[in-house]
Order: C-alpha cells, then structure tokens, then sequence
C-alpha cells in the first residue's frame, strides 16, 4: 500500500490509483493540466462539437441534460442554456432519499431555466427489495441510484432520438486521474459497469432469493449497442471543456439562481448533494467502513488540489468529519425493514481487510494503512496554499412546502430567495 | 492483400488496466476484464494482455477471467520466466505468450518454449526508440539503450525462432499523433516474422497510413480505445469506409453513419432520427 505524497489518495481507492516514481498519484498529475491547458481553447472545441447537435427545426430538443438538483446541476444547465444557447431536455432518476431542500433546488432549476423535464420514479417497493439486495451482495445502499442515474439518461436518449447527453465532470478523471482532459473521453458503458455497478449489470440481481424479477430490472438497464448506435449517442462531459472547480461554480450559482446549500452531516462541503438525506450521512458511513475514507477526504483532496488546504489541515480535516456518526440510519432502515444489528453485521462482511484490523476489540486501521500514512506525511511534498481558509455558505428557505423529517418521494417544492446563515469554516 | 488484424492492448500495471504515456506516466482505467468484454463484444480481432510490473507475474485469475469471457485469442506478454510460468498462462487460457526480458537474459528457455508449445504460440515483445537518427532496442527493465541495433536484434529473434514480433514504440506509446511509420517500415522489411505494431493510434487516418506504408500483419491500438463507446467498431467502419481492407463480419451496427476523423460518430441529420421513430431496432447477429 501506498500514499501519494501530496494528496491523501492511496492505492488502494476503488477506483484505482497509480501513483509514480516521484509518488505522487494519477490524480494530482491530471489535476495539473488545470493549471496549464489553454481553456478558452477548450471552451472552442466544445462550442463545435455542439453546434453539430443543435435541432435546426426546432421540432426536437437539441441535448439530455440529466440533471439532480444538487451537484453542478445548475452550473451545468448555466452552461448548456445560457452560454451554449441549448435547448436542453432534461431528466432526473428520483433516488428515494430526498430531502426538503433539494425538492426546493429542482423546483427552482425547473422553473428559472424554463425547462421540460422528465422524472423516473420506480415503484418504492421495487427499489426497496433491489435495495436489500445490494446492500447483502456488494454493501451499498445506492445501487440503484448510481444505476439509475446513469441507465435513465441513456434510455430517453434512445427513446427521444436525441444523440447527444451532456454530464457535468467525470468523477474518475477528477479523482484519480483515469483520463487526461485532453483525452476527450465520453460516457461509455464499461465505466458504469465497472466503477458503478460493481462489474454486474443488472441482471445480476434477478434471484428469487431477493423476490426479484427481471421485470424488477427493467428500468435499471443500459440501452442495447445496436440502439446507441442507430442514434448515435454520446455523453460528452462539460469537465474536459471547462476548468472544473465545483466550489467557484456553486458560489457562483447562488448568486445568480439562488441556490440553496446546508450543512451536511459527513462532510464541510455544503454545496454538493445536499438533495440526499443518505449521501453524505450513512452512504459515506459506509464507505468510510469499507474503504477507510469517506467524503470529507474526497472534498479535503479537492480543495488541497486547489490549494485552498495545506496537506496537513487536509489531514485535519478528513479526520474531523469521518468519525461522525450517521443521523439518518434510523430512517433509512425503518423505510427499507431492516434492524440496526442485521444491518452492522452485514455492513462488517464488506470490511476492506487490508485496511482494518480488528484489534483491543474494536476496528482500527490496519498496520499497513497506518505505515503507508506515515511515509507519505514524513515525505510530504510542500504544499502552495495561498490565502485564507475556504468559506462554505449556507442559506436556508424559510418557506415550507414540502415536510422535512424524512424521505420525500415526490415533493413540490418553492424557489422564494433562500435567506443567507453563518458560513461553515471547515478548519474550525 | 491480407487484412491487418486490429489489437486491442490492455496494459495491466498494479492489476490494473491502465493508460500507458511513453512508459512514463499511468493512468488507471480499471479492471482488465471488463475492458476485454468491451473489446470483444465491440469485433476486436486480438487481445493482447501486457503486464508491465517488474518482477512480477500477470495474474493467473485475470488471464483465465479474460480468455473465458472473450471469443478471440488472447495474448499474454511480460513476467514470464521460465517454461513453467508459460505453462501456467497457457493452462489459464492464454493463446499466446510473449517474451521481452527472457528473450535476452535466457534465449534458450525462449527456444525450448517455441519447441514445446509450437511457433505460433509464442511472440517477441520488443521496444524500440530512435537514437541518433538509428532505430536502437530499448531495454525496459534498466531503462536505458542495450547494444542491439535493429539487424542484430532481428537476427537474435530470428534464432528463438517465435512465431511473432510484437513491436512497441516508448516515444510514440499513448501519444495519439500517428504511429513510427519508418521503424515499422524498416522492421517488416528485413524480417520475414509477423509483426504487430503497436503505439501512437489516435485516429483511423494512423491505422490507415500505417497499413498502406508498413504493412504490418497486425495494428495494436491502446488508450484510445477506452476513450468513447464503441470504437472497435467505429475504427473498422472507418477503416471500411475508405476502402482499407479490414475484418468485419462483427455487428454491423454503425453501417449508416458516418464518423469523423478522430472516429467518433457524426451525428445524423434530423430527417433520419425522425424516420427512427417509426424503425424497429433490433440486435443484430454478428
């Protein structure tokens, strides 16, 4: 096992991680071009791809735009209508866990973007028993949201004949490198079996053990290769286009559309996912229980790479956010009917052995996860940090349209200004 | 004229697939397996596994997992040591194996293996750099220069007598800007063994100026390959649209579009996405 020396990403990341002779990973050595591409350059080549795509008749829309409410949602529909001049369809996989304020946020993207839209709800009873089913066989609690989110985009496509969908970034490009900007790469189905779904498609699930049919599935399949190719789909991604800085665009966002953020439970990021009572709450409990890292080290990486952190208050920070407990376990499983005993013991089965250890009779890392951290922090690469510490805003509705205690299935949402609360410094 | 096999290479470093640039720098793709799927199910002809890791041996379940969830041959090149290690590869599935290190630190065991698996089943993997204006065998594993020049490499190749020579290209490796047109040129001339080219595809219009000026009897394409959806397919329905000789025969799924240089789909016009509409798509048998 190994660290990288300027991140805190080691090898062992399930997305995988390279990291060089100089050690440091993949990730920080693609997180470099920020710095040195041209991106007006870039911003042209996108402009082109494009203009090919637009509906000159105006008799269908020109792109997907799938869409979630939180996450860059708005910086993308920013993007793809205002700047690109786009007329966008867009689509969103309803994913169960939704929360008051991100019911709010799609309110206020539909109505201020004047948009169609088109929303997948798949009956709850189905999600629940797929959901029982995946969290046993592979220990997540959001299969079916990655799925869905990535299948639902790919099907109105092929439904619609609209060939092109456009995404925000690429999650593995940001992380850990796994394409250069330059590479242009697109969406394809062999980075959502293998990093998504856990190299199963969906069929996998059909079992009568889980009571689940294929029928069940169906909404949950990627398109046939014969059907993307008579469209011609592609999903291109706005990140190999546009200088991808999540924190900068959602300021920016709130400014202009009124975005609202919260703070969230896991993490001090206030701005992504905060459409989900489970992202940032018990899904990333989970993975910090498999993996040994959760969404505070993702987004402490992040602002690292930005040189908004140092590596230490990185580390710092990391630390602060990843032992916090989960506060929505109770409704998660009272909605999916499971105790918290049956759901600690099938949570432990999925344990990354080389990471934790069981020692002094509870869970601690493992020796070499400690080692590995050690090297990397005693030989740490010198951080460029400028300024102050990142601020993350908050603002809040005051307005009550839809109730805030648990999932909403399908809520109604209000887009009245959001009013502006203290800011959270993660460093304090 | 026979048509040049295309090759998709999956570089395996840390059990991973990864991209290769210029044998300096990776970038993590994924797992081998469900890259070679893709490839598969996309009509690539080949698929050569090439594991990267000194002093260390491919893994013997990603081989097997790979040869039986694909329908083409695979090769397996780099870790093998002695006649046992390509014992082991070829009981795990693999049709071919390839030798870079033995080839010159035990020629004989290399020599033994053509006797006992037979020609065909065994490549040379060789890489070669320019040096002064001469093509110059680069030696992976201490990184830098070995004596041999291009003759007296061919000619220690041709006394292992291996069925192949798999060809790499360090300065060209991931680049996309077209491959080393004169090396391959050169290699092809004074050997009379088949040659699999390998580095700096980025477009059909590479695949194509290398065929025509080089005439290797195979083309390996890495990165790019994992760059967009389907583009085993579209590589070859470029290839076929401007009269190269390929081998289709697979999906004909992109027959009636068209594709741009870079051999990702153009899109078509609005008059044939609305005539989809009323079109019945069905998967097609190979």
């Amino acid at each position: 096992m190994k660290v990288c020396r300027r991140c805190l990403y080691s090898n062992l990341h399930p997305l995988g991680i390279i990291i060089d002779d100089q050690g440091i990973c993949s990730g920080c050595r693609v997180h470099e071009e920020k710095n040195r591409l041209d991106w007006p350059k870039r911003w042209e080549l996108l402009e082109k791809l494009v203009d090919k795509y637009r509906c000159r008749s105006g008799k269908n829309y020109d792109c997907i735009v799938p869409v979630s409410g939180a996450r860059d949602s708005f910086f993308i529909l920013h993007t793809v209508k205002k700047r690109l001049g786009l007329n966008p369809l867009l689509v969103t996989y309803n994913k169960h866990y939704n929360t008051a304020v991100g019911v709010r946020n799609l309110c206020r993207l539909r109505t201020k973007f004047d948009c169609d839209i088109i929303t997948q709800v798949v009956d709850p009873d189905r999600v629940k028993r797929i959901t029982r089913a995946t969290f046993r066989r592979w220990g997540s609690i959001y299969w079916h949201c990655l799925a869905g989110q990535t299948s639902f985009p790919a099907q109105m496509a092929v439904k619609m004949k609209i060939p092109l969908i456009i995404w925000g970034h690429h999650q593995g490009l940001d992380q850990v490198g796994m394409f250069s900007h330059q590479d242009e790469v697109e969406m394809t189905r062999r980075h959502r079996r293998n990093h998504d779904l856990f190299r199963q498609e969906a069929d996998a699930l059909v079992s009568d053990h889980d009571f689940i049919k294929q029928v069940d599935v169906n909404p949950y399949y990627y398109p046939q290769d014969e059907e993307i190719a008579a469209v011609g789909i592609r999903g291109v991604y706005l990140g190999n286009y546009i200088r991808w800085d999540t924190k900068a665009q959602h300021e920016s966002m709130i400014d202009l559309y009124d975005y609202e953020a919260i703070p969230q439970t896991r993490t001090f990021d206030t701005y992504n996912d905060v459409d989900c009572w489970l992202h940032s709450d018990l899904h990333d409990y989970i993975k910090w229980v498999k993996w040994g890292y959760g969404r505070a080290t993702d987004h402490a990486i992040r602002e690292l790479r930005f040189e908004r952190f140092s590596r230490n208050e990185a580390v710092k920070v990391a630390k602060k956010y990843e032992s916090i407990d989960p506060t929505s376990i109770e409704k998660f499983l009272e909605w999916i009917g499971i105790t918290r005993s049956g759901f600690e013991f099938i949570l432990n089965q999925h344990k990354r052995m080389d990471i934790w250890a069981f020692r002094n009779k509870k869970w601690q890392y493992s020796e070499t996860w400690s080692q590995a951290h050690k090297i990397a922090f005693e030989n740490q690469e010198n951080g460029k940090k400028k300024g102050k510490a990142p601020l993350f805003r908050v603002r809040k509705s005051k307005l009550v349209s839809d109730q805030d205690e648990n999932f909403i299935l399908i809520g109604k949402g209000t887009y009245e200004n959001p009013k502006e609360q203290k800011p959270i410094n993660p460093l304090k | 004229m026979n048509a040049p096999r295309i090759v998709g290479t999956i570089i395996v470093r840390g059990g991973l697939h990864v991209q290769s640039l210029g044998f300096k720098q990776y970038f993590p793709l994924g797992c081998p397996v469900e890259s070679a799927k893709e490839f598969d199910r996309w009509g690539i002809d080949e698929i050569a596994l090439i594991l990267l890791d000194k002093n260390f041996k491919l893994n013997l379940k990603t081989i097997s997992e790979v040869s039986s969830a694909v329908s083409v041959p695979v090769a397996a090149v780099g870790g093998v040591r002695s006649i046992l290690d390509a014992k082991a590869y070829v009981s795990g599935g693999a049709d071919k194996i390839g030798f870079n290190y033995s080839l010159f630190k035990n020629p004989q065991m290399v020599h033994e293996a053509t006797k006992f698996f037979g020609q065909q089943c065994i490549i040379a993997s060789i890489d070669i750099v320019h040096y002064k204006s001469k093509l110059q065998h680069w030696n992976y594993w201490e990184n830098k220069f070995s004596q041999y020049n291009i003759t007296s490499l061919i000619d220690k190749i041709k006394q292992v007598n291996v069925g192949e020579i798999l060809l790499n290209f360090p300065e060209k490796d991931g680049s996309g800007t077209g491959m080393d047109l004169v090396a391959i040129k050169k290699i092809v001339k004074i050997t009379q063994i088949p040659v699999i080219a390998l580095g700096g595809v980025g477009s059909v219009k590479h695949i194509v100026n290398c065929f025509k000026s080089a005439n290797p009897s195979a083309i390996g394409i890495g990165n790019r390959l994992s760059h967009f959806e389907h583009s085993v397919y579209l590589f070859k329905k470029g290839l076929k649209d401007i009269g190269a000789p390929v081998r289709t025969g697979v999906n004909p799924c992109y027959d009636d579009s068209m594709i741009d240089h870079d051999g990702r789909p153009i899109n078509k016009s609005e008059k044939e996405l609305e005539e989809l509409n009323f079109q019945r798509i069905e998967p097609q048998m190979p």
